[in-house]
């Protein structure tokens, strides 16, 4: 689904290539990924940012077309790549957003649900935990975390997108997760069974 | 369930887009596929990871950059290794002698500041045919703000030519010699943001016309300058000076004497801008960065004013988030001045 263009069948590359020629086909491009480049970016900043960074992204991305390596047929790690680096702009915010939720409980970027609310005692206390050691890693441990985690790239993808070596998504990845694991007790608050044993 | 899965039930709950926005951000994607025109100076971005860095270290106190380069934008000949202080502030009485004995420029409302610049980035990342121009400014004289703009004129190496008109309130685009757009558009901002538009650096006019005609006073001078246009730093402050063109000979000398007076700056006696003339390079070395402020030896005129990155970024806090990870060592850009004037419209040169 990612690199099938609707109704064409072409491939991001193909599509960006074409829209060298035909500027207006970088729309399909925006129509395969504005939505989750926002969940992404919303998730990590709160949706009315994600807004921003979504129009900011796609017209640095639009700029940036001719230099696009075509070689690679999606061009969903190079869009996170982009926004990602406009994300990183707010760390302050996002970090801010974190202490929050960990002193809180109540998460900034989620509206209030009752049903949720009601079977979230754990999930909320999960929630805290992580984000208490969101708020502690490095900007780069923390792309690389969230990129995995909310965004769902591969390590190979997150190594385009962040435009480092493979062997540094990996090694990146190993310190985030310890540090949430830390802050998790090394338990999982949301397992029963591992609750009621404490 | 680990790490990463509890994680994902945080990204759960997040709620979908709002479509008016994404219509919104779809609708300005689409328009500026129609427009083509490249609204945004490419020197933004490249302009802002090195001299604004630069700017930044001088403000923040941290040191200023001065790099320098002995042919069009290669590296320095380290063999001309920066001398004291004291050979600063010769270098600088000589060309402020010079000065004093420069013809006064007179401007009157209703003229404008011409400046035409060539511009460099090295080591680029912002694209090939994006790294370097020309770049021609017209600004209103007597204007509140530093750099009211009534044109730009922008030539790419790649060959393309942006020529933006402002008349009033109205606004034309041309690309390459055609008329892209007719409107009415504010200026934007960001063109008040560009560090290397040569009015970033300078002062109101009507404030800059103040300034002090004797060295010793110049430095206070620039310190009581009110928040909102105090440039932050004496260094940055005499080379925003340097650069205005209102100032009298009388002011300029005194800037230039100011400037041997700052500590911490060398001399490279003979450094040769990005167009090939020869000046004396002024150099503040933060460690992190270098910059080179090119005068001409004799009439302390700015001939250029070049950047470049010599160390990675240590020390993550003092450098804003937006340049972390964007300044390798030997990254840069340079800028000189080739011409400079007082122009009765937007359609003369001098």
């Amino acid at each position: 689904m990612d690199t099938v263009a609707a109704g064409l069948g072409l491939s991001d590359a193909a599509e960006i290539e074409l829209s060298l020629r035909h500027p207006e086909r970088f729309a399909v491009i925006f129509d395969r990924y504005a939505g989750q480049i926002h969940r992404y970016a919303a998730r990590r900043l709160g949706p009315a940012a994600a807004d921003d960074i979504v129009a900011d992204a796609f017209l640095i991305a639009f700029r940036h077309r001719s230099r696009y390596d075509t070689s690679q047929a999606s061009a969903r790690p190079w869009l996170y790549g982009i926004a990602t680096n406009l994300i990183s702009r707010h760390r302050r915010s996002e970090v801010r957003m974190y202490r929050a939720l960990a002193r809180t409980g109540l998460d900034p970027v989620v509206e209030p649900d009752a049903d949720r609310v009601a079977n979230s005692v754990s999930a909320a206390a999960a929630g805290q935990q992580l984000a208490t050691a969101l708020a502690q890693l490095s900007t780069g441990d923390r792309h690389t975390l969230l990129l995995v985690a909310w965004a769902d790239l591969s390590y190979e993808e997150v190594a385009t997108a962040l435009d480092v070596p493979i062997g540094t998504v990996k090694s990146r990845l190993h310190r985030a997760r310890t540090t949430v694991r830390a802050a998790l007790g090394n338990t999982n608050p949301l397992d029963p069974e591992q609750e009621s044993q404490q | 369930m680990n790490d990463l899965d509890l994680l994902r039930t945080m990204r759960s709950d997040t709620p979908p887009p709002s479509q008016d926005a994404l219509r919104r951000a779809r609708s300005r994607l689409l328009d500026r596929a129609a427009s083509r025109v490249r609204w945004l100076p490419p020197r933004l971005r490249a302009g802002w990871q090195t001299a604004a860095a630069a700017t930044i270290v001088i403000v923040l106190g941290v040191g200023a950059i001065v790099s320098t380069y002995e042919r069009a934008g290669g590296p320095a000949d380290r063999s001309a290794a920066p001398t004291e202080s004291d050979a600063v502030r010769v270098a600088l009485a000589e060309a402020a002698a010079g000065a004093r004995t420069a013809p006064a420029v007179h401007a009157t409302k209703g003229q404008f500041w011409y400046f035409k610049e060539v511009y460099r980035v090295i080591q680029p990342d912002v694209g090939a045919d994006e790294d370097n121009m020309t770049a021609e400014y017209w600004y209103r004289v007597g204007n509140e703000r530093p750099g009211g703009l009534g044109r730009i004129h922008f030539e790419y190496e790649f060959g393309d030519v942006l020529d933006i008109v402002w008349n009033g309130s109205q606004t034309v685009v041309r690309q390459n010699g055609q008329v892209v757009e007719e409107r009415t558009l504010r200026l934007p901002l960001w063109f008040r943001d560009d560090p290397t538009d040569p009015s970033s650096r300078w002062l109101p006019e009507a404030l800059a016309a103040t300034a002090p005609t004797t060295a010793a006073d110049v430095v206070e001078f620039l310190r009581n300058v009110p928040p909102g246009d105090n440039p932050g730093s004496d260094l940055g402050g005499i080379i925003g000076l340097l650069f205005h063109p209102v100032l009298s000979p009388q002011q300029r000398a005194a800037a230039c004497e100011a400037l041997g007076q700052l500590p911490d700056l060398s001399l490279v006696p003979d450094t040769v801008d990005i167009a090939g003339r020869h000046g004396v390079g002024i150099v503040s070395d933060s460690g992190f960065s270098r910059l080179t402020l090119i005068l001409d030896s004799s009439s302390c005129e700015v001939l250029g004013l070049e950047t470049t990155v010599v160390k990675p970024v240590v020390n993550p806090t003092s450098v804003p988030d937006r340049f972390r990870g964007n300044l390798q060592p030997g990254s840069g850009n340079a800028e000189a001045i080739l011409a400079r004037g007082v122009v009765d419209s937007v359609d003369e040169r001098p």
